[in-house]
């Protein structure tokens, strides 16, 4: 599982911008079931005496004072830890554009984007510099640079994985996943870091087991909400090559409504920057070492100094969450939105009791050029698919199923019930043995 | 469209502390409106919808003891702030100093 490529590349190039940090000595300390293999990670998960900046100059010259529960285990397990992988500032945005450290570009094509918000994990990946990343998938951010870049990622359980020394966002959507060209390498690394962790009570009880699930004996549902959407020809048509599979190997499919699909993506855009704008309050030069001690400078007027290092989308989303939260709007908005997260779980748990697993295209556009998306919600709309699942709390997972005429990958996903990431990953490996979409490698 | 207009950003921004270049400013003024706009579509959620259930895991929220496993050394705490004092963070003075009129 050792990343050939990785051990070919010395020194590494990163063409790409994939790496912050590129002075980092790689890590291996314990022994085990991750041993050889090289895993890189996103700039906003902690990783003792590393510097991590979730991609913003607020952070810069921040060096991690422990490690985060997931990087204790990866240790553990024998896993090499390569480096940190460039983002969107604080995990704000979907093409890696918003990184105070320059964009990533997408290995398969640097005019384009690689996704986001963990395009660099995605590309660090694709470029064949890691055999494997962790990202952190708030709305779509593992699924949706997974599909653009090549790649399987998935997007586990909220509470499955402990976010302890995570960089919050949105902390009742964060979660942290693995992502890597194979489904089997998604598994071997979900089951490490999987599991309960009494330093984050959002955890619960969990062991992962693999299954094999008989797909004859599943039945998918298409939700109607999501492919009733405006859809590129040529993912709808890479899409239906994962369907193909599972109707040739003996899986029923119906069609299926969840209403809430068509209010999750304005209501995570209220939830998101209402609990940003709480988490990032605590960037007030002070702690986290940013800013320079000033003779007669008042408080306040040091963390207004402060805070003008933070980039204008995680400026904008703060001051939204501001307007959500603000007196006279919290109804309208923050509560409204919370009905339609409660919706949301509630009509995926009522769909799995029909169906075993929900199938969409992973994004409904294919990858897009640098500067093609300058609407704030034209951007925003790059979610569509993959939001639905963390408002419900559910697994996804994006698996490669081809690429366009112009060489670019495209990403079909598969949502299940709480907990069901056996079945994720038993279709997903399954599907691979029989096809090579996840063998494709981009030309460098 | 929801009407936010020009000064109750500028309020907002007070409240997040926040400070915008001319550019941004113009940017957000035009842009903000917009999204506003967007996420109003929840509100045609009917408040028939309106549900007790907020969790998204299917299980009640646990409260255990927080019990200190690790800690930070006076040092590492110290690396972490910008002025450090006596063992203490330095920070400035919350109010301004009186001055005589």
């Amino acid at each position: 599982m050792k990343c050939q490529e990785c051990l070919t590349k010395e020194p590494m190039t990163d063409q790409f911008n994939v790496f912050l940090h590129p002075d980092l000595l790689p890590i291996t300390e314990g022994e085990g079931e991750l041993s050889g293999v090289e895993i890189a990670i996103k700039d906003n998960i902690l990783v003792k005496n590393w510097p991590a900046t979730a991609s913003s100059k607020i952070l810069e010259g921040f060096i991690s004072p422990y490690d985060a529960t997931v990087i204790t285990k990866l240790k553990k397990a024998g896993a090499t830890l390569i480096g940190k992988t460039n983002l969107d500032e604080f995990a704000m945005g979907s093409s890696t554009e918003n990184s105070a450290f320059g964009p990533t570009k997408n290995p398969w094509n640097p005019e384009y984007v690689p996704g986001g918000s963990s395009g660099g994990s995605a590309a660090a990946v694709a470029a064949g510099y890691a055999a494997a990343s962790l990202g952190t998938d708030t709305g779509g951010s593992i699924r949706q640079p997974a599909s653009f870049c090549g790649l399987t990622g998935l997007k586990p359980t909220y509470g499955s994985v402990s976010r302890y020394g995570l960089i919050a966002l949105a902390s009742s959507l964060d979660v942290i996943g693995p992502m890597a060209y194979d489904a089997e390498t998604v598994e071997r690394i979900y089951q490490v870091i999987a599991g309960k962790d009494s330093n984050d009570q959002t955890t619960f009880d969990y062991t992962y087991k693999a299954k094999n699930a008989k797909i004859s004996e599943l039945k998918i549902g298409l939700p109607k909400e999501l492919w009733d959407l405006e859809i590129d020809p040529e993912v709808k048509k890479a899409t239906t090559e994962l369907m193909n599979f599972l109707k040739d190997e003996g899986a029923k499919f119906v069609d299926i409504s969840l209403p809430s699909i068509e209010f999750a993506l304005p209501a995570y855009y209220i939830i998101l920057p209402a609990e940003a704008s709480s988490n990032l309050s605590r960037y007030d030069g002070i702690r986290f070492r940013q800013s320079v001690k000033k003779e007669g400078q008042s408080l306040i007027d040091r963390y207004f100094e402060t805070r003008a290092l933070f980039g204008s989308e995680v400026k904008r989303r703060i001051l939204l969450g501001t307007f959500v939260l603000s007196v006279g709007h919290y109804d309208s908005y923050y509560q409204a939105a919370m009905n339609v997260k409660a919706m949301a779980e509630k009509d995926h748990r009522q769909a799995f009791e029909k169906v075993d697993l929900l199938l969409s295209p992973t994004t409904p556009t294919l990858p897009f050029k640098f500067g093609a998306r300058k609407d704030p919600v034209e951007m925003y709309k790059s979610d569509l698919m993959t939001v639905a699942a963390n408002l419900a709390g559910v697994p996804g997972i994006s698996l490669p199923c081809g690429l366009s005429k112009s060489g670019l990958p495209i990403g079909a996903q598969l949502i299940a019930g709480h907990n069901k990431e056996d079945l994720l990953l038993s279709v997903a490996k399954q599907f691979q043995l029989k096809t090579s979409y996840h063998k494709e490698r981009p030309k460098l | 469209m929801s009407a936010i207009s020009a000064e109750e950003i500028k309020h907002l921004a007070t409240l997040a502390r926040l400070t915008f270049s001319e550019t941004e400013e113009a940017q957000l003024t035009s842009q903000l409106p917009h999204i506003i706009e967007f996420v109003d579509q929840v509100s045609k959620i009917s408040k028939n919808e309106k549900s007790e259930e907020t969790l998204v895991v299917d299980q009640a929220e646990l409260r255990d003891d927080e019990i200190s496993s690790q800690n930070l050394t006076s040092e590492e705490l110290s690396n972490l702030s910008p002025a450090w004092r006596e063992s203490q963070v330095e920070v400035p003075g919350v109010f301004n100093e009186r001055t005589d009129d």
